[in-house]
């Protein structure tokens, strides 16, 4: 077996580890908490309902929400976006409408728009790259039209790393009377997230991809917007009034939480929340540079190598690309992966950025804060052992 | 040699680099396009079938050094040989990298990727080649299984 101790793991991006507070908190509701939610009438479901809800609560602080009935508790990343493509967009657009997305997108926030414009008949389009590998913000202004109804855009890419200028974006889209849809799977363990600040009018993240549990992420929406969004499931939780023919539903939040929700998760995620904000992100910043930049120069000693993405490690979150010459990734990440080392291989979920780098496949290194600098080092004398396997 | 070091040894390595029978056949008569999901490779395969055999047979598309050295191995083993005796090389190859019994005095070559069930994420590649060719058959009526 593999010996779990020794591993360094630096695939982050995939999913990041749980420190022990949150998986005490996980703990505890199993052992100890386990009843259902919003709906026992003793006193510790009403103890429980109470520690849900503040979660919610300490995720709208956490992003800035101006009101906890604007965070949605989904099963994750994806499920939020699905939740924003096919109960609003595909709703509000109209045959000659036009959704803008890029060429940085993650599957998950690429084939529910291609789904939506193929179910409304609107138009698609993409924005792709400049020569520096960044979002082409200037053909991203020349696709905006009044035809523009939403845009849907990652704020930092799962494969570059490379962070996208929301704002401009949302100012843009704003001002054409768009919507504008944040994919922050990437970003909300890294950088601090003010959706009031942005002018975001929906974000969706991962509690997996920020110290907390997998099965749980949140859309957060401007309440107006959330209040045009259609129920996707019905059932349980989300109903208000039922008689024999018809339903009436809750108000925001739970109308578009259906179901018992992932109790554990949402503790979990509001554990994450505490930790983040313990350690803070300046702190959390500087510890992830340190090892981009190890990480980088010690890749830069070997001349084959090639980095994909921004140059400088303060131009990119967490992630860090590369192949080593014609070697192919999954060769690379075969050998180092004997070493010990934990790194992705492959496409990444993002065919078409892959298409326009050129390449079927990167190495993808992504640290988080609790990598040290002895990973990044184990990860660089396994790729002398590449290089001494294959070449 | 490490497990690793017998992965990438030398033949394999070598297949790959300087692989047997890419390109397009001119007059192929069945041919399969294949992807590995995990890593987005794809490889085609064309074949040239006459009267029960594999006359000729290449591939096109890029991929990892094992989907390569695989594809490569398996032009220079098939070509000739006769729709049964593929099928039969086929299966023992496959059961080589499942790490179940097999038939070495069959394989030549080919027991290079002997240790390939030590790496279950890559076993894939290894037969990425092989189930296009099947494919191209079981597609063109010839039912040659998986
Ligand atoms: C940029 C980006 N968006 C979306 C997702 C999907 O997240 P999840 O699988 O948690 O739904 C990921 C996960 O890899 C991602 O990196």
């Amino acid at each position: 077996m593999i010996d779990d101790q020794k591993i360094a793991y630096l695939d982050n991006a995939a999913t990041m580890p749980m420190p022990d507070e949150v998986l005490e908190v996980i703990d505890m509701y199993y052992h100890a908490h386990k009843v259902n939610v919003h709906r026992g009438m003793y006193r510790l479901a009403h103890q429980v309902t109470e520690q849900y809800e503040a979660v919610r609560q300490a995720t709208a602080d956490f992003i800035n929400a101006q009101d906890s009935s604007e965070i949605i508790f989904t099963s994750g990343t994806t499920d939020a976006l699905n939740l924003v493509a096919f109960g609003y967009a595909e709703k509000q657009l109209q045959p000659d409408d036009e959704i803008i997305i890029s060429v940085l997108e993650h599957h998950s926030n690429f084939i529910p728009w291609q789904r939506v414009a193929h179910k409304t008949g609107a138009k698609l389009k993409i924005v792709g790259l400049d020569d520096q590998q960044n979002l082409d913000m200037q053909q991203f202004s020349e696709l905006l039209t009044e035809k523009t109804k939403l845009v849907a855009i990652t704020l930092v890419s799962n494969v570059l790393g490379s962070i996208v200028d929301a704002k401009q974006i949302i100012e843009q889209t704003h001002h054409m009377g768009g919507v504008v849809v944040l994919d922050a799977a990437q970003a909300v363990g890294h950088l601090p997230l003010d959706v009031q600040k942005l002018d975001a009018d929906f974000l969706a993240f991962s509690g997996h991809k920020m110290y907390g549990p997998t099965g749980v992420g949140v859309l957060y929406g401007k309440r107006n917007l959330l209040e045009q969004v259609a129920p996707l499931r019905f059932g349980g939780e989300m109903a208000d009034e039922v008689d024999a023919q018809t339903a009436t539903f809750q108000p925001l939040p739970l109308r578009l939480e259906a179901g018992t929700p992932n109790i554990a998760g949402v503790l979990g995620l509001g554990a994450a929340i505490q930790y983040l904000q313990k350690i803070g992100f300046t702190t959390i910043h500087q510890h992830e540079q340190q090892l981009l930049n190890q990480l980088y120069q010690g890749l830069r000693q070997i001349p084959a190598i090639k980095v994909y993405g921004p140059r400088s490690a303060a131009e990119r979150q967490g992630v860090l690309s590369f192949n080593y010459g014609t070697i192919h990734a999954h060769d690379v990440a075969t050998i180092i992966d004997t070493e010990n080392v934990a790194v992705r291989a492959g496409h990444m979920c993002a065919e078409p950025l892959m298409q326009a780098l050129g390449v079927s496949s990167v190495v993808r290194a992504s640290v988080s804060y609790m990598n040290t600098t002895r990973d990044v080092e184990q990860l660089l004398a396994a790729m002398n052992q590449v290089g001494q396997i294959l070449l | 040699m490490s497990n690793i070091q017998e992965l990438y040894q030398k033949i394999i390595v070598n297949h790959a680099k300087y692989p047997i029978g890419v390109g397009v056949l001119p007059q192929y008569n069945y041919h399969a396009k294949l992807k590995n999901p995990d890593c987005g490779d794809d490889i085609e395969v064309y074949l040239k079938v006459v009267d029960q055999h594999l006359e000729q047979i290449s591939f096109t598309g890029q991929g990892c050094i094992i989907s390569q050295a695989s594809a490569s191995m398996m032009v220079d083993a098939l070509s000739g040989k006769r729709i049964l005796e593929a099928q039969q090389l086929m299966q023992n190859f496959q059961n080589l990298i499942l790490g179940k019994d097999y038939d070495e005095s069959q394989l030549g070559d080919l027991i290079a990727f002997a240790t390939l069930n030590q790496f279950p994420t890559r076993v894939r590649c290894g037969m990425l080649a092989w189930h296009a060719m099947a494919d191209g058959l079981n597609q063109g009526g010839i039912s040659f299984g998986k």
